[in-house]
């Protein structure tokens, strides 16, 4: 785009939206494999137009779908966290909203997951990631943990584990979510 | 007869491993350049190898194979299943990664290959596998699930020591203490 011309994501920031949950039903009907103009603005009710003049092209309109998914997760996440004190409580109850956050929204991380392969969805991928890591780092840090930065890396890998073996079940397991709660019961405290 | 002769495979994989190690990873490889690093013509990679990014997936594989032989073969000598084994095993695999950067670096290189993303996913299952004989030792709760998320934690911790080049004492505390928190 030349430097003159205002970001698209000013613009028609209602339509944009509505494509971008349009794309998320999509993606939980499991028909989102490659973004269409066409059948995702047929979905949201509008002119395909809407499409093209809110995202360059499919590649733009997935790394906004995935920013879409964290914020869906991340509003859920710190509205669960809300007059919480720092402690296993809050990290629990914190990481519980996310694994159900990403139960809720299985279609579309399924979706952002398979297209990981691709280098420009793998980055915003690892975006989201680094931003989950630091949440995590900061309430170890908050309930006293005594490695916070490493602390905060492993369990990450472990919370997303539980979320994609609950997503290939398409359920929650809560034999997994207990044993994620058992590795917290170390002596760091 | 030269090794070379006997085995062009197995020639052009160690001459990829140096290389690997030397370059740190593989991403400037050329055709030219690992056939005469391992003395075989084009022909002969061409009879062992579809291509390079297959030679790139075959390497990948061959480099783990190493490092799991060097694990399992430290694991294997010490005592009975249990925390205490586990730990030594988990430790051996820190060490191990740490032996060989040019594994990880061409994991990493390669983490958007789906053909190599499956074969890292099939080693997770296999070290899973391994934990879990510990785990169960301990009579805990689901020793399956909790291995499939020890090893994840595990491989995480390598390559944090990766990134360092070195064996990190706060990523082995903090693995440590979850470990022990499970453990009981």
């Amino acid at each position: 785009l030349p430097a003159s011309e205002p970001p698209r994501t000013h613009e028609h920031r209602a339509e944009r939206l509505a494509l971008l949950e349009a794309g998320c039903r999509l993606a939980e009907r499991g028909v989102l494999e490659q973004p269409v103009p066409a059948v995702i603005a047929s979905e949201a009710g509008l002119p395909e137009g809407f499409y093209h003049a809110c995202f360059r092209d499919g590649r733009e309109y997935l790394q906004a779908l995935h920013r879409y998914f964290l914020r869906e997760i991340l509003r859920q996440v710190i509205a669960a966290l809300a007059g919480l004190p720092p402690g296993v409580q809050r990290l629990q109850t914190g990481i519980r909203s996310f694994l159900d956050g990403c139960l809720q929204l299985q279609g579309l991380r399924s979706l952002l997951l398979r297209l990981e392969s691709s280098p420009e969805v793998f980055e915003e991928a690892r975006r989201r990631r680094r931003g989950f890591l630091e949440m995590l780092r900061l309430e170890f840090k908050a309930a006293g943990w005594a490695h916070p930065e490493e602390t905060a890396r492993l369990y990450r890998v472990m919370v997303e584990e539980v979320a994609l073996a609950e997503l290939e079940a398409r359920q929650e397991l809560p034999v997994m979510r207990y044993i994620l709660w058992q590795f917290l019961r170390g002596d760091a405290w | 007869m030269s090794a070379v002769a006997d085995d062009p495979r197995k020639t052009l994989l160690e001459a990829g491993a140096r290389l690997a190690a030397r370059a740190g990873g593989l991403r400037d490889l050329t055709l030219p350049l690992l056939t005469q690093a391992a003395g075989v013509s084009e022909a002969g990679f061409n009879a062992a190898f579809a291509s390079l990014d297959d030679f790139r997936r075959q390497l990948l594989r061959h480099m783990m194979d190493v490092v799991r032989a060097e694990v399992l073969a430290t694991a294997a000598g010490f005592g009975r299943p249990g925390f205490e084994r586990m730990w030594h095993t988990v430790e051996a695999f820190l060490d191990a990664n740490l032996r060989h950067p040019a594994m990880r670096r061409l994991a990493y290189e390669m983490r958007t290959d789906p053909v190599a993303i499956e074969l890292l996913r099939q080693r997770m299952a296999g070290y899973a596998m391994v934990f879990k004989t510990e785990l169960a030792a301990l009579e805990r709760p689901n020793p399956g699930g909790a291995a499939r998320l020890a090893t994840a934690m595990i491989v995480e911790a390598a390559k944090a020591e990766h990134e360092t080049g070195y064996a990190n004492a706060e990523v082995r505390r903090a693995l440590y203490a979850f470990l022990k928190g499970y453990a009981g």
